[in-house]
């Protein structure tokens, strides 16, 4: 036998830096397999908690502390608990619907509180006041919240609320379901709610248009008023509210979400504020308050509005948030609320996002300054509450928020309000309000 | 509303093509699926695994183990098991690389600004920066790194390439059908289309006319990644400064291609054979030719 003399097939020399990246980058995604998944799973199923403070100033009236805690719970497979828990302390004055006298030493009546505890109507005439309530109140208000994926394209929420004051309760319940279609490009979402409301001042409610008070002075006192019978009382004053929602939420492009909602709302019963007042004026002694009676509103109040908002992410660190809300009911009354909010990301973790609104709000039929004297015989309804009259209001504010390492963020955000009303004789109304907010997850 | 805008799923030419944005880059998922379920989970995987990714390496944040290690004023810092395994890769790449691969080479940033502009640093400026850099001078013992006040890392040549691999990983098991990833350009093809045609990719050269198509690779499976961005250079008195520093001399790589693709099992070796070949210079072409590999080098 012999050997030939072969040449040996060349075996092709192994790239040597190819080969040991392959090694390496294979290590590297082999090894993160059992080392990185525990480190995942730990992420999800966070839960979240939120402390807030909440601080509402309007200058010489309202004041609103508010302390508010939400914690929601990551139940896992797409189910969230949701809680809220919420308490206000509401202290200062509010108008409650009385002409502001045009002399300085106000007019003649002299009056008692109107309405028990936690309120007194001052007659301080030389201070000018007598148009002012004042009140404090506490208020404690709980909302429980369940969302669950019903199918992989159907979710639903369901909601409980409870809310106590003093002298008002309410309690409701509500429940929403969302429905992703168009290849989860679109969501229509429905929902209704119901909420029952309970007034009851401390020395009952009032009759609508009830006496509350004359002017023993006063020369003439209309025909139809009977100063011997101040307004009688009842107990508690309830309503009921529906409200029926249906939305359309569609994603436009990457960048841009847009909403469409239609809210519907019936409310019947006792809709009346039981603290509300409306002045009866002679006009032949330049106007001179010569009788208050209570406010009285229809048992009947149906509402819609629509509800347009657009969301716009212009570039990486830049949103826009632009909404408008029209606003009418069976009262006569309309209502034009356009939000805009911009948010700039300043940095990878923190962002400012200013914003501004304007509301501009048309008045109810039976909305009055006053009622004149001489009327043959009273309205069926009647009520001087500013809220109810035509107003505008303008909100500038600034917010900014800022992540706190991994699982924390807060934010700050104040706002400017000034109200104005050209149907009451009420000056300006300027607010300030003052918000913190932290968040923090947690296992 | 905001959290929706992370994902956007739709239907195009019978795919379901999710998208995000994620490590500065847009993210894409292409799922030969009928099932939109599966594909919104499939995103869902990869757009959390991405932003965690990008959260965890991110030298931009102050709240992870880079800037952890970047402000440890000299300190011994201890690390995690997945830092750990990038920070190994790292060291494998830079003694591959002769020290050429270096991921404490960012602070160079420092004096070199890739604007567009004529700003090119003097020797001086450069010199001091370079005494802070060099992965030789790190002290890497698993689990803990040292190193000298002044000096950062900077895992960006590794972060998107890793972020592919392993989004491909975890999505692997729950495949019926192909699905194609691509985060910014790097890209992973796991298994082909439904009808059995391969991916095609197509890749574009930059500098020339936008879409102007330089290749089209077909893929079944494996990755492409590209090292190089055109758009970022230096022209002072005529000469062209590309992007690409060397760390021992502190100066751009001379004659380096504007851009180079591979094609390879794994996004993070197909990206690194890319930068490797870039960090070569002229003899970028030569050194891809002996890799065996497939590439476009521009």
């Amino acid at each position: 036998m012999q050997l030939k003399n072969k040449k040996w097939p060349l075996i092709p020399t192994k790239p040597s830096i190819r080969n040991a990246l392959t090694v390496a980058t294979c290590t590297v995604l082999s090894s993160s397999l059992s080392t990185v998944s525990f480190a995942e799973e730990e992420k999800s199923d966070l839960s979240k908690i939120g402390l807030s403070t909440f601080f509402y100033s309007e200058e010489e009236r309202v004041s609103v502390n508010t302390t508010h805690v939400a914690i929601e719970n990551d139940l896992g497979d797409g189910s969230f608990l949701r809680a809220n828990i919420i308490y206000d302390t509401i202290t200062g004055a509010s108008p409650n619907g009385r002409i502001i006298p045009a002399a300085a030493d106000g007019g003649n009546i002299p009056f008692t509180s109107a309405s028990g505890f936690s309120i007194s109507i001052n007659d301080n005439g030389s201070t000018g006041k007598r148009w002012l309530t004042e009140f404090t109140d506490k208020r404690a208000a709980l909302n429980l919240s369940l969302e669950r994926p019903i199918t992989r394209t159907l979710k639903g929420v369901i909601e409980g609320n409870y809310s106590s004051e003093n002298d008002f309760t309410s309690y409701g319940a509500s429940g929403t379901i969302s429905w992703d279609i168009n290849q989860r490009n679109t969501t229509i979402t429905s929902g209704f709610g119901v909420l029952n409301e309970s007034v009851s001042p401390a020395s009952g409610t009032p009759l609508g248009l009830g006496v509350s008070n004359c002017n023993d002075t006063a020369p003439v006192l209309p025909t139809w008023a009977n100063c011997n019978i101040t307004s009688p009382r009842f107990g508690n004053g309830k309503k009921r509210m529906f409200d029926g929602m249906i939305g359309v939420t569609q994603i436009v492009n990457q960048r841009t979400i847009t909403q469409l909602n239609y809210s519907l709302g019936v409310s019947l019963g006792y809709l009346t504020d039981p603290y509300k007042l409306i002045s009866v004026v002679d006009n032949t002694i330049d106007g001179e308050e010569v009788m208050i009676l209570y406010e009285n509103r229809p048992d009947r109040r149906t509402k819609h509005s629509l509800y347009w908002k657009t969301v716009s992410q212009l570039s990486e660190k830049k949103v826009v948030d632009f909404s408008y809300r029209y606003f009418w009911d069976d009262w006569g009354m309309t209502s034009h609320t356009f939000d805009y909010k911009y948010r700039y990301d300043y940095e990878p973790k923190s962002y400012w996002q200013p914003h501004i609104r304007y509301n501009l709000q048309s008045s109810a039929d039976f909305f009055q300054r006053a009622i004149d004297s001489s009327i043959a015989g009273l309205p069926q309804y009647a009520s001087a509450d500013y809220r109810l009259g035509k107003l505008s209001t303008y909100t500038i504010g600034l917010k900014y928020g800022q992540e706190l390492g991994v699982n924390g963020s807060f934010t700050v955000r104040a706002e400017y309000i000034v109200q104005s009303y050209s149907e009451v004789d009420l000056p300006n109304m300027k607010a300030l309000v003052y918000q913190g907010t932290f968040t923090f997850k947690f296992k | 509303m905001n959290e929706a805008l992370a994902i956007s799923l739709q239907r195009q030419n019978n795919l379901w093509i999710g998208r995000f944005s994620a490590m500065a880059s847009p993210c894409e998922l292409l799922l030969d699926t009928p099932d939109e379920t599966l594909a919104y989970q499939l995103v869902a995987i990869a757009e959390r695994e991405a932003k965690r990714i990008e959260q965890k390496f991110s030298r931009y944040r102050d709240d992870n183990i880079i800037f952890k290690i970047n402000n440890a004023l000299g300190q011994s810092i201890e690390v995690d098991a997945e830092t750990a395994l990038l920070l190994d890769y790292a060291d494998q790449c830079y003694q591959l690389s002769d020290g050429q691969f270096d991921i404490t080479s960012g602070v160079l940033r420092e004096v070199w600004r890739f604007d567009g502009s004529d700003c090119v640093p003097s020797s001086s400026e450069i010199k001091s920066v370079l005494s802070r850099v060099g992965w030789s001078k790190v002290n890497w013992q698993y689990s803990s790194l040292t190193m000298d006040k002044g000096m950062e890392i900077d895992l960006g040549g590794i972060g998107k390439e890793y972020a592919v691999d392993r989004v491909a990983l975890l999505i692997r098991p729950y495949l019926q059908s192909g699905v194609l990833i691509n985060f910014g350009g790097d890209l992973c093809a796991l298994g082909p289309r439904l009808n059995g045609q391969p991916w095609e990719v197509a890749i574009e050269d930059s500098e020339k006319s936008k879409k102007s198509q330089a290749a089209l690779v077909s893929l079944n499976s494996g990755s492409v990644a590209t090292s190089g961005d055109t758009r970022r250079f230096l022209i002072k008195d005529g000469v062209r400064y590309g992007h690409i520093l060397d760390p021992m001399t502190g100066w751009p790589v001379p004659d380096a291609p504007r851009s180079v693709t591979t094609v390879a099992s794994t996004c993070m070796e197909a990206g690194m054979l890319a930068t490797f070949a870039i960090l070569r210079g002229a003899g970028a072409k030569d050194f891809l030719q002996q890799q065996e590999i497939e590439f476009l080098c521009l």
